[in-house]
């Protein structure tokens, strides 16, 4: 009697860690953020698409599995010489087709002196639906002080922690 | 024949394409709501409308001398963005007869954001409505387009 | 790659060139809103309850149109009073240049006392079946202009002594309204005068009213005045939290027609309770989740007139400040705490 209860136990638990949420993250890495020029002394929209890989979190996933999405780290680069010195701030947003545009990080004001800048998350804005399309539109605007006639193009990295179900 | 029959059909879902599209960027501008406090430029993103404030008629905040923030957003973490540039209106999609719909307004004076329909009743012209939950609770806004000054 | 190609983000524009921009429409006009900075929200759709604490009521005596006395003076203490308030007020058209609300109200009023006792006719029909009002309401807001505008509110009121069944005729509603002409500064200040005909004081008036909405410049602080009828100081807390402090002048003509009113030989009729309460208090308003608020309200309720009288013909009398009919029965409904809780679905 005692050994079918324990085994019954033992089933039980077996079953619920079954639907357990596993967390990872998922890295968007050296991604061209671009915009064409002539560029104005304001905010200019600097964009990229990036296709969504589900197989990088783990293989065979499917998009109904995941629960929630979360942007933990955005990272923006530049080779040009003068750095960030002519950028006051940046809004990161990410938008997909069918799913809402979200705004998902922030830094303003941007320090001078600096070629690489780490933006600040949104606490509460959730990715689920944008990551549940095969693309997703990232948009960079950077308020920009003067003019310029050339293009833009920053590097992003981003990193996204993805709760699914197995 | 087959292959004019084709070609014809191809040239005609193309130009109904067109047609639509043409239709639907109509609504891409510059705009001002009827209380003339800021202008709002709609462009495109995708196959989506979105209206980012570009003028903004008392641009500094009196309280801290720095150009306006949304600083009512209720995600905390959000309020250093400025408004200048703020993408108040979002992901509107061209419905046919002159509707965009299935958007969001948000109003950076109390940080709520409401459904949002736009109807364009001429040309230079949108009826812009908030609503909550239905459309009859809701306030609609007159926008008139602007052009640059000759 | 779908999205590049059809977005219009292409080409960037310099900032500074929105300054220099005109109506493409040469005849556009503007128009202000009816609203200024932090204004607490309109509700849209309110549900609460209003309950007061014990209260005496001085019951004069009763005299007929002769004069004569035809009853005691009696002390009637009550357990508490209170009941249901409902209200919709929904934007029918909501344009720049005109809004036009409608709106619908019902509020309760049970008296809790020992039902065995018997005092008079008024106090036992206060026992029994309490006093209900059930109102429509319209309201226009017209702006002419960037800064002038026009209010223009009217409202119908059935009150009397029902519950729910047994409800007063529709002859005998009560109607009142208000015009005002104002002005709206800039978005942190509106001010207008105009003049009303109103029931707040229990019985029918005429008296000048002046809005004025203020916002102080620190956006912390403002004022909400629709005066003499309600006057509120907001303190800001955030704009999703909000406390104001203030009073309301509350009233209405009732309709008495549930009683054992008589004269000695028979039924009198054309009874109408004038009942009016100055409530001092304080308001917390907050939003639960969005667009639904809860609203918390603890003050102190002054009864201001109790007072009956009788309308000789049925017909209507004007007393206003100055004028000298006798009431039938001077009564006193002697103060009280209370407190208001509702929740509502406020207005964008």
């Amino acid at each position: 009697m005692k050994y079918y209860f324990l085994l019954s136990i033992s089933f039980l638990i077996l079953c619920c860690s079954c639907g357990e949420a596993t967390k990872k993250t998922y890295r968007i890495n050296q991604i061209d953020l671009t915009v064409e020029g002539p560029l104005f002394d304001g905010p200019n929209t600097l964009q990229a698409t990036h296709v969504i890989d589900l197989n990088a979190i783990e293989p065979n996933l499917k998009a109904d599995q995941i629960e929630a999405v979360k942007l933990i780290k955005a990272n923006i680069s530049t080779q040009d010489s003068i750095g960030f010195n002519n950028i006051r701030n940046f809004v990161l947003q990410l938008t997909s087709s069918d799913a809402k545009m979200e705004k998902v990080a922030v830094l303003n004001p941007v320090e001078k002196n600096l070629k690489e800048v780490t933006l600040n998350p949104s606490a509460e804005s959730e990715l689920l639906d944008n990551f549940q399309q095969k693309e997703i539109i990232l948009i960079l605007d950077a308020d920009i002080e003067g003019d310029s006639e050339n293009n833009l193009t920053y590097q992003g990295n981003f990193e996204f922690e993805i709760t699914y179900k197995k | 024949m087959k292959q004019l029959l084709l070609l014809s059909l191809l040239w005609l879902s193309h130009s109904i394409g067109f047609a639509q599209n043409t239709e639907a960027d109509q609504l891409l501008g510059v705009w001002e709501p009827s209380n003339g406090k800021a202008r709002v430029k709609i462009e495109k993103i995708g196959e989506k409308y979105y209206g980012k404030i570009v003028w903004l008629k008392e641009p500094i905040d009196p309280n801290t001398g720095q150009p306006k923030v949304d600083k009512n957003n209720p995600d905390a973490s959000l309020r250093t963005v400025p408004l200048k540039g703020y993408r108040m209106l979002k992901d509107f999609k061209y419905l046919g007869s002159n509707q965009w719909d299935n958007g969001t307004i948000y109003d950076p004076e109390n940080g709520s954001t409401y459904k949002c329909i736009i109807k364009m009743t001429d040309n230079n012209t949108l009826d812009i409505r908030g609503y909550i939950g239905v459309e009859a609770l809701g306030r609609t806004d007159v926008w008139k387009r602007l052009n640059l000054k000759k | 790659m779908g999205f590049g190609q059809t977005d219009s983000l292409q080409q960037e524009e310099d900032f500074s060139m929105y300054e220099n921009l005109n109506f493409a429409d040469k005849g556009a006009k503007r128009f202000c809103t009816p609203k200024v900075f932090d204004l607490s929200p309109a509700k849209l759709i309110s549900i609460g309850f209003d309950h007061q604490g014990a209260f005496d009521v001085d019951y004069g005596h009763w005299k007929d149109q002769n004069g004569n006395h035809l009853s005691d003076l009696k002390q009637g203490d009550f357990q508490g009073a209170g009941g249901l308030r409902i209200s919709a007020n929904i934007p029918v058209i909501s344009k720049t240049n005109v809004v036009l609300q409608a709106g619908i109200n019902y509020a309760r009023t049970a008296f809790y006392a020992n039902s065995n006792r018997n005092l008079n006719p008024l106090d036992a029909t206060l026992k029994e079946n309490g006093l209900s009002t059930a109102g429509l309401s319209t309201t226009l807001f017209k702006p002419f202009n960037e800064e002038h505008f026009m209010i223009v509110q009217a409202s119908a009121d059935l009150n009397g002594d029902y519950a729910t069944k047994n409800i007063t005729p529709i002859k005998y509603t009560r109607y009142s309204s208000a015009i005002i002409f104002g002005k709206k500064k800039h978005d942190r200040k509106m001010i207008g005068f105009g003049l009303s005909r109103t029931y707040r004081v229990g019985e029918l008036n005429y008296i000048p009213v002046m809005l004025l909405n203020w916002t102080a410049p620190s956006r912390k602080w403002g004022v909400e005045m629709l005066a003499p009828a309600r006057v509120n100081i907001r303190k800001t807390i955030s704009p999703r939290n909000i406390l104001l402090f203030g009073y309301e002048l509350e009233g209405n003509s009732y309709r008495i027609l549930h009683h054992q009113l008589t004269n000695g030989t028979e039924n009198l009729s054309n009874i109408e309770l004038r009942r009016s309460e100055l409530r001092i208090r304080a308001t917390w308003e907050a939003s639960l989740y969005q667009f639904i608020w809860m609203s918390l309200q603890v003050g102190y309720r002054y009864g201001y007139s109790f007072n009956l009288d009788q309308y000789n013909d049925g017909k209507e009398f004007f007393r206003g400040f100055t004028g000298d009919q006798p009431y039938l029965q001077e009564n006193k409904m002697n103060g009280t705490w209370y407190a208001q809780l509702s929740l509502n679905l406020v207005s964008p």
